[in-house]
């Protein structure tokens, strides 16, 4: 039997590769210098690993694949030069009938047909919150801004949380020191904590169903001295591409951020629906600047 | 202050730098490999494609972010990676009884042509998702074990263990036919012969 240091460090190298050199399998290599068993597990080791990192690599490619996927980035298969991806084009109507005389794919999730019309849209809405953004610079912003750089943070947030991993116990402690905002609707279900530039120990709750679309809030302790957010969740929030739905207010010293997908009308099924929303007693308009001390 | 949320994990960092990759580009050049990772780790084809369409769609929205144009096909695969975990995430843990086999096990003078393709798959198959990742990894990107540890962001000695255990699954299934066949062997007492994963002449 294999000591199972020696195993693990055995298995760690890669086929082909110069891992025995490295300081910390320096162990490893003097076994493999002195120990004849070692010596020959090593090797066989490194010839299977080989053996099987060949056939990973064997998948055949189905036909048409790359015209499907030019197609679906929208562009086409015979386009020279390529459209510049700095800001996705609208896919032309050449492409779209070329489109249509494939054989259908189907889209995934559901959503990529949307998503030209939603990024038309989130580029009127961006343009709607240019002067806000504008007051924000001012200020040195510290915190979170509904503009179009925000659904970028939030996919990168999502694979944060996807890489930590979701926690089910509601009764953890870290929870409880960046808590939900009242005035977010919903019970969630599980939470997350991950660093952003913004508070590194930001907890995300997930408030939507299992199954359902993305319905998510982080919660941020924030530092900054002055805040150009509403202090309740926004009744009219950012459209982003993807259908993604995003709300950024301010209570207290804590900044939310709400991301769902499905469109405004799902988002304000997570916020309080008062009358009253987007105003919060006492500390005025929500689109208003609030100088905090 | 803290610095932009990097890109998977990687390193590429957002920056708003004038662009030097498109997606065609990054399409025909890389499509195959993404359709290979993205089949390793689903195992079906409907599902591999759909996974490379979406990791390339993800790109598209991204691709202003990519500040290092030679990692791109490295933040391509970080990319599928996450959206097949959010996609497929399978709590299922690894069964304490499942047969894993040690690096003692592996005959002398394996060749690639006797790895079985339907066995190998259906091993990966059986794997949790966190070890499947790390497998793929190192087989398919190549990656140390610290590399994995880096992207995937967990402890090197998990990574360890996990690699461990998911190759010793994998060995026993893609060795298992030729012990059952040495178990007849030696049943009826004739000698051991060569095992079907050894190579042929």
């Amino acid at each position: 039997m294999t000591d199972p240091k020696i195993q693990q460090a055995i298995d760690a190298c890669r086929p082909r590769g110069d891992d025995l050199q490295l300081p910390e399998l320096d162990f490893l290599a003097q076994a493999v210098r002195s120990d004849p068993e070692v010596r020959r597990q090593y090797q066989r080791s490194q010839q299977f690993d080989a053996c099987i990192s060949g056939a990973f690599c064997d998948v055949p490619i189905p036909a048409g694949l790359a015209d499907r996927l030019l197609a679906a980035v929208g562009t086409s298969p015979d386009q020279t030069p390529a459209i510049p991806a700095e800001l996705p084009s609208p896919p032309s109507s050449g492409v779209a009938s070329r489109q249509d005389s494939e054989p259908r794919r189907r889209w995934l999730r559901g959503v990529r047909p949307r998503t030209w019309a939603t990024m038309a849209g989130s580029l009127a809405a961006a343009a709607a919150l240019i002067g806000f953004l504008l007051v924000g610079q001012h200020f040195g912003v510290t915190e979170p801004v509904a503009d179009e750089r925000l659904p970028g943070e939030i996919l990168a947030w999502d694979d944060a949380v996807v890489r930590q991993g979701w926690n089910d116990n509601v009764r953890a402690t870290e929870p409880g020191e960046r808590p939900l905002d009242p005035a977010v609707r919903g019970v969630p279900r599980r939470w997350g904590q991950i660093a952003t530039r913004y508070d590194s120990k930001t907890i995300v709750y997930d408030l939507a169903p299992p199954g359902a679309d993305q319905a998510v809030v982080f919660c941020m302790r924030s530092k900054a001295r002055t805040t150009s957010l509403p202090n309740a969740p926004p009744w009219k929030a950012f459209s982003a591409s993807g259908g993604l739905t995003l709300g950024v207010w301010r209570h207290g010293d804590m900044v939310y951020v709400l991301a769902v997908r499905g469109g405004p009308r799902r988002y304000r099924e997570f916020i309080e629906a008062s009358p009253w929303i987007g105003f919060r007693s006492g500390t005025g308009h929500p689109f208003s600047l609030i100088a905090k001390a | 202050m803290a610095t932009e949320p990097t890109v998977g994990g990687d390193g590429l960092s957002p920056v708003r730098t004038p662009l030097r990759l498109d997606m065609r580009t990054l399409v025909v050049d890389h499509h195959r490999d993404i359709y290979r990772y993205a089949y390793r780790l689903t195992g079906r084809v409907e599902d591999a494609e759909d996974l490379t369409q979406q990791t390339f769609l993800i790109a598209q929205q991204r691709l202003h972010q990519v500040r290092q144009p030679e990692r791109v096909l490295s933040w391509l695969f970080a990319i599928l990676r996450t959206c097949y975990l959010k996609n497929e995430r399978k709590s299922v843990p690894l069964p304490a009884t499942a047969i894993e086999l040690d690096v003692d096990s592996i005959p002398d003078g394996v060749s690639e042509k006797a790895i079985d393709e339907e066995r190998l798959q259906a091993a990966i198959d059986e794997l949790p998702d966190e070890f499947k990742l790390v497998l793929v990894m190192f087989y398919f990107e190549e990656c140390s074990y610290k590399e994995i540890a880096e992207r995937l962001q967990i402890p090197i000695g998990t990574v360890m263990s996990r690699l461990t255990r998911a190759k010793g699954r994998l060995r026993a299934r893609l060795l298992e036919a030729d012990l059952e066949a040495d178990k007849k062997v030696d049943k009826v007492s004739e000698p051991k012969t060569t095992r079907q994963m050894v190579a042929r002449p």
